[in-house]
């Protein structure tokens, strides 16, 4: 029964890793893609905007690395990269499948709608290039909801002791 | 700090003067020249409007810009790109590109090019052409006559061609029977097309009319081969095929003397190009002045410091002008901005200039979030290795290139980050993650590393957390502060009191309030807390609704600013993002280092990947984490600090100097 309940922790860990790195980083996925649709718009008038629109674009990335920074951090803390060979107990495992899940639901919407946002400030680039320091600041408003979550999930993942 | 002080001049100056000195003026390169709102200047220009030249600077100007966007596609840039991107252009003065304008065969070149875009266009249009026929002639290789039976006919015969839908053959071939039995149907494949086919039908020459219809009812459609072809499909096909070679020969030919045409002409062309440009400028700042028969007037703004200069510079002309300085600002005269700011401070000035212009006379807030810039962020990219790499590159990048200007300071600004990462990764004791403790023949750093380390936030995030939201306190309190010294200057005691005053001591009451809530502060700050949270609340209750009409409304929109606390709260919590920021930046490092490891375990090729992997992985995060510790460094600047007391309110100066495209121009003489 104890067995059974060790591989059910490590198992509900994973759930929660999978959960971070997976919905984060569709967000981001959707996210950059959105923006790069605007982008490639913007660089069929002008394909010297190439950098500018790259930054852009690669904004809404960083909620997949958020995700994936928490999932690693998952599963190092119970054992799986390295190390090896720690007990997770099934409230333990819970636990970190609930430390994940800020990163993966804010992640996923941030990250849409942080694509959003760099789609349309690709757009202003195009008409005013001068104007690139408030674009970059827009869609960077956005992305301070998947900085907080993931403050959170870190946070959560520390206090869990194993 | 304020912005500096600029003072209007009106510069009356004799017409024989007046290249000589809008000349001077563009090389001084210090005053601004003010454009005459609409009922002045130009409507009321008697006279010459332009400068005379002797020629028209707008047609050659146009011609040269046609040329360069001709010649440039073709053009290979000399010298290496990065060059090309940090440095200023090749230097040169105005004289040097006056002689080399002279020299430029202009109109020729402008004459050639065109020729040479018609001769290139009639080419291809001919080469398109051509291949449609050819691939006709394809599919009629086994027309068993002559094609001349199609294009010319003979006697007795005629012959047509064209596209029928497939499924209709069998009728027109029946239809054409019955109309003569002498006729004839053949049909080909055509193209990528399933469905259409090619038909040719030859027929006695009176039954012209009649075939035509039965055909367009079927759903024909005629294609028209030229006369020329006249011999069997298979020789004309073989005539074509020479004659696209010869095409293609004539299109490289031509391609090869539009480089040539380039190499040799680009680099001066782009010289007299910015030398049109620069008559032109003039031109336009002439244009634009108010003038009297024998006399141009010109407004300037010319910072206050840098008058003497001007002085000096226009001293040649003292005969032909007349200078006043200090004129009194009219109704609509907006002052430009200029930062002035001590040298510490310039890295920082493009941020300024990335969010809009201070005001005349208002703040410039570069020096006040420098530091906090610089320390955030450090605090957000936090690592030791990445910071020493930034600051190499950098480094490299002032060593091997002479790069100038706003690019200058930018680089300066990005350089002093990684040296605050450097400093913030060494107290936190991250460098390029745990590559120290990771890989077995680093871990004799481990002592020295630790020796360093004052506060981990992988192991202590609260700690570092706490630590962040104080420096959002601290920066929050210093920009109210810095508004409440601007109000008192201003001497709007009320404003200070109540605006900054009351949020202050709120905010600073609260904190005190919910530390002795905590119990990590005696009882008798708890008490002070109580007495400034209550203190503040009442200043905000009393000054907040100052603005409205009647006692209740007073009252009332005051107890609602107190609401107001929550957005206070909101940008305290930003903060946070520092720990968030610098932890993800160690973590990613980690997990590098962890997949490093492990990858190396497998047997014979394994090194080779970890070191990609560790190479390649770590530019990434470098690339990444340095992208967002900068927009989220100026974010708080921008959205936490500036609100509390700058408003952009002002535009930025805009001297009248060279600005040329190509090189740069040192002055009017070598």
């Amino acid at each position: 029964m104890l067995v059974m309940e060790n591989i059910m922790g490590t198992m509900l860990a994973l759930l929660g890793a999978a959960l971070a790195a997976g919905l984060a980083g569709s967000g981001s996925a959707i996210g950059v893609g959105i923006a790069g649709e605007s982008g490639a718009g913007v660089m069929t008038e002008d394909p010297g905007k190439f950098g500018l629109v790259l930054l852009l674009q690669a904004l809404p990335g960083t909620q997949g690395i958020y995700g994936l920074l928490t999932a690693f951090l998952a599963i190092l803390k119970v054992g799986l990269l390295g190390g090896g060979g720690v007990s997770v107990s099934l409230w333990q495992g819970l636990g970190i499948l609930f430390a994940c899940l800020p990163i993966a639901i804010a992640g996923y919407y941030s990250g849409i709608a942080q694509g959003k946002t760099s789609a349309a400030c690709i757009q202003m680039i195009a008409k005013r290039p001068e104007e690139t320091g408030k674009a970059v600041i827009l869609p960077a408003m956005v992305e301070t909801y998947a900085v907080l979550a993931l403050l959170m999930s870190v946070i959560l993942l520390n206090g869990i002791k194993i | 700090m304020t912005v500096a002080a600029v003072s209007k001049i009106g510069l009356a100056v004799h017409r024989d003067a007046e290249r000589a000195v809008l000349g001077a003026l563009q090389s001084f390169g210090l005053c601004e020249i003010i454009t005459p709102r609409d009922e002045e200047g130009s409507a009321q220009n008697p006279g010459q409007k332009t400068l005379a030249y002797g020629f028209d600077v707008d047609t050659a100007l146009g011609d040269a810009r046609y040329a360069l966007r001709v010649l440039e596609s073709y053009y290979e840039e000399p010298g290496d790109l990065l060059s090309r991107m940090l440095e200023l252009p090749e230097r040169n003065s105005v004289a040097q590109l006056h002689q080399i304008y002279q020299a430029f065969p202009l109109s020729s070149v402008v004459e050639k090019l065109r020729q040479k875009e018609r001769a290139l266009a009639e080419n291809h249009s001919e080469y398109s052409r051509s291949e449609l026929f050819q691939s006709l002639l394809h599919s009629l290789l086994s027309f068993p006559h002559e094609l001349s039976l199609i294009t010319r006919g003979t006697e007795y015969v005629r012959g047509i061609l064209g596209t029928l839908p497939g499924e209709n053959i069998p009728k027109a071939k029946a239809d054409l029977r019955t109309l003569s039995s002498y006729a004839e149907v053949h049909t080909y494949d055509y193209g990528d097309s399933k469905n259409e086919k090619l038909l040719v039908a030859l027929y006695p020459r009176e039954e012209a009319e009649r075939v035509g219809e039965a055909l367009i009812k079927l759903g024909f459609v005629r294609m028209d081969l030229p006369q020329e072809y006249q011999s069997f499909a298979e020789s004309e096909q073989e005539r074509l095929l020479q004659r696209l070679e010869l095409l293609r020969s004539q299109e490289a030919e031509l391609l090869q003397e539009f480089q040539a045409l380039a190499s040799e002409h680009v680099p001066s062309l782009r010289k007299a190009a910015d030398y049109l440009g620069i008559l032109k400028s003039r031109d336009e700042a002439s244009e634009n002045a108010a003038a009297t028969e024998k006399t141009k007037h010109f407004s300037l703004w010319c910072p206050k410091s840098e008058i003497p200069l001007l002085q000096k510079a226009l001293e040649t002309f003292q005969s032909d002008i007349d200078m006043v300085v200090d004129l009194p600002l009219e109704e609509g005269d907006v002052p430009p901005t200029i930062l002035r700011n001590p040298r510490w401070v310039h890295p920082y000035e493009p941020l300024t200039n990335l969010y809009g212009a201070p005001g005349y006379g208002g703040i410039d807030p570069t020096a006040f979030f420098a530091p906090f810039f610089f320390l955030f962020f450090g605090m957000c990219l936090s690592d030791g290795g990445y910071g020493l790499v930034f600051a190499c590159i950098f480094l490299w990048l002032f060593h091997a290139y002479r790069i100038e200007g706003e690019k200058r300071k930018f680089f300066s600004l990005l350089f002093w980050g990684s040296v605050s990462t450097v400093v913030v990764g060494a107290l936190t004791g991250s460098w390029l993650g745990d590559m120290f403790e990771q890989f077995p023949f680093l871990n004799f750093m481990v002592p020295f590393k630790e020796s360093l380390v004052v506060l981990n936030p992988m192991n202590d995030p609260i700690s570092f957390l706490i630590l962040s939201l104080i420096l959002g306190v601290v920066q929050v309190l210093f920009g109210l502060s810095i508004a409440m010294v601007r109000n008192i200057q201003k001497k709007d005691y009320i404003a200070a009191a109540g605006d900054q005053g009351g949020w202050m001591t709120l905010i600073v009451g609260l904190i005190l309030l919910g530390l002795g809530a905590g119990g990590f502060v005696p009882p008798l700050v708890f008490l002070l807390g109580k007495l400034l949270a209550a203190l503040g609340a009442i200043l905000l209750v009393a000054t907040q609704g100052r603005e409205k009409e009647g006692i209740v409304r007073k009252v009332v929109s005051g107890v609602l600013s107190l609401y107001n606390v929550t957005s206070f709260l909101g940008d305290i919590l930003s903060y946070s993002r520092l720990l968030a920021l610098g932890l993800a930046t160690a973590a990613v490092a980690m997990i590098i280092n962890t997949l490093t490891v492990l990858v190396s375990g497998i047997p014979y090729v394994g090194w080779v990947f970890a070191i990609l992997l560790f190479l390649g992985g770590h530019t990434f995060s470098l690339a990444v984490n340095a992208l967002g510790a900068f927009v989220h460094s100026l974010r708080l600047q921008y959205v936490e600090f500036f609100s509390k007391f700058f408003t952009a309110s002002g535009r930025f100066f805009q001297p009248y100097r060279f600005s040329t495209r190509y090189t740069t121009v040192t002055g009017e003489q070598e």
